[in-house]
């Protein structure tokens, strides 16, 4: 089952910044990535991933480079930075009180 | 590929970035590298290229939001690209320029940012003899009598003393005399000081000058002042064109005493031989001085020393042709024509004398405006007092000069309805 993307939206920013944490990667690698792990319950497409991998480096939670591929092709490259790092912990913390909520308003029999 | 099918994507997608070229370059290579690689995986996966290419373009969506949140996301770069970009053209430029400068002559700067009057051409003038310690090497070449006439006494407080000291070291010059009653006169004070010592300074240089008009017409233009109050007001004759309208004029009379004197100060001016500014023999003397310039501080000090010439007088003039000529109009109406026609028939020496000093663009604009004020009242006076031939004559003799004017302005108008069309 797909999810909303209305849902996405919020959850987004702090998954690209999770994901980086890891590793350095390019859009179409997250995009990959994102889908397999959620077995295509995340449909991410190039329309949400772009515009957010954008935001973020304008609020310098991440950064670009473009480096020379495997295949030798230039590919723009995205890696964590510091600032970005200590959002992500402030992120996850956020998510867990969230999510933690959420379960408990949709478990909850009134 | 359909290469031109990807690069309209790409356009469509970044549309919101086309006020930064580079931006948009970096991120259509982005998507255009995406693009490349989710093909390719298509292909790979045992799609035709067309068809992986087809499932590509699609999987972008709706390209006029993403187009919309791509130039959102981007915004804060494209502002600081901007701002960058007034920076370099607004402050890099110019500093480039003074760097210049300084590279050329070290002590402008210096020179500069010491003057108390940073505005106006005075300013690299004033700072330059100012600060005769930062003067540079190449105005180090003018001997002492040269730099008092280039900028006067500086150790002088005021203006008017700085240039009344040139005219002191030389008495006989009434070049000099001029140019220290024309500074006199610049920095006018509305206080009963100022005044007086004006006056009195006039009375010399009348004495000094016996030939020259100048000092009492700038003596009858301090009475007109204070005598009378004239005032305009503009009515447009044709409303399709906001550029013809027709201006009344009214006389207020606050001093009769002093107006008529005014009127006797007018006139003994008109029995002058000549009016004499000498404006631009001052002027002359100066660039003679400088001479070739020989670096482009001293083209700047010859632009300076240009611009600073000023032409006080001319304002006085046109009010006295205006003052003089509207209190004609008053004496004709209290049926006293031989006073009326004693102003009238003056004018055309008066217009004669401002011609003849007229060096300046401005001096002949004054001379044309005020002829264009007595082209219908001098003959409007004569025919009123029974001169009907006087009046042809003026008639005449003023159109000659308004013409002139009327033929550019009707030219220029024609012109630019020709090229509105």
């Amino acid at each position: 089952m797909a999810v909303n993307s209305d849902l996405m939206r919020g959850v987004a920013e702090p998954v690209i910044l999770n994901l980086l944490n890891n590793k350095k990667m390019y859009g179409y690698e997250i995009i990959k990535v994102v889908n397999e792990k959620t077995n295509n319950a995340f449909q991410w497409k190039e329309g949400t991933l772009y515009p957010c991998l954008h935001r973020l480096e304008a609020a310098k939670l991440i950064e670009s480079e473009w480096q020379i591929a495997e295949n030798n092709k230039a590919r723009k490259y995205y890696t964590l930075t510091r600032k970005g790092a200590a959002v992500l912990v402030e992120k996850k913390e956020e998510w867990a009180v969230f999510a933690k909520s959420v379960n408990v308003l949709l478990n909850a029999t009134a | 590929m359909d290469k031109a099918k990807i690069e309209k994507l790409l356009d469509n997608l970044t549309l919101g970035l086309k006020t930064d070229p580079e931006i948009r370059l970096d991120v259509k290579s982005e998507l255009r590298s995406h693009l490349d690689a989710k093909i390719e995986e298509g292909i790979q996966s045992g799609l035709s290229e067309k068809e992986s290419e087809k499932q590509a373009l699609k999987s972008f969506g709706d390209t006029i939001q993403i187009s919309d949140e791509i130039a959102d996301a981007n915004t804060a770069k494209m502002s600081f690209k901007a701002r960058f970009k007034v920076f370099a053209g607004f402050l890099l430029i110019p500093a480039v320029i003074i760097c210049e400068l300084i590279s050329f002559e070290h002590s402008i700067l210096g020179v500069m940012l010491s003057s108390n009057t940073l505005i106006g051409p005075n300013a690299y003038f004033d700072a330059l003899s100012r600060n005769k310690k930062k003067v540079s090497w190449s105005f180090q070449r003018y001997t002492p009598k040269e730099r008092l006439i280039l900028y006067g006494d500086k150790s002088k407080k005021s203006k008017a003393e700085q240039q009344k000291a040139i005219w002191e070291r030389f008495p006989k010059s009434k070049v000099y005399l001029a140019n220290y009653i024309l500074t006199l006169l610049v920095k006018k004070k509305d206080n009963s000081g100022w005044h007086k010592k004006m006056f009195a300074e006039l009375q010399m240089a009348k004495k000094i000058d016996p030939d020259n008009a100048l000092y009492n017409y700038i003596t009858a233009g301090l009475l007109f002042e204070k005598a009378c109050k004239i005032s305009s007001k503009s009515k447009r004759i044709n409303e399709f064109d906001r550029n013809i309208y027709e201006r009344k004029y009214s006389i207020k009379i606050k001093d009769r005493k002093l107006l008529e004197q005014a009127i006797e100060e007018y006139l003994n001016g008109i029995q002058k031989k000549h009016l004499k500014s000498y404006t631009i023999v001052m002027l002359c003397c100066r660039l003679d001085i400088i001479g070739k310039p020989q670096n482009i501080f001293e083209n700047l000090n010859q632009i300076a020393i240009a611009a600073s010439t000023f032409l006080p007088h001319m304002n006085y003039l046109r009010n006295i042709a205006q003052s003089s000529l509207m209190y004609a109009e008053v004496l004709q109406k209290e049926a006293k024509q031989k006073e009326a026609l004693r102003i009238v028939k003056s004018w055309k020496i008066y217009l004669k004398q401002i011609t003849e000093d007229s060096n300046y663009l401005m001096g002949i604009l004054v001379g044309m405006r005020i002829a264009e004020f007595g082209e219908k009242r001098i003959p409007a006076i004569y025919r009123k007092a029974g001169k009907i031939k006087l009046a042809e004559v003026a008639t005449h003799e003023l159109n000659k000069i308004t013409t002139v004017k009327k033929q550019w302005k009707n030219e220029g108008g024609g012109l630019s309805q020709s090229q509105s069309i």
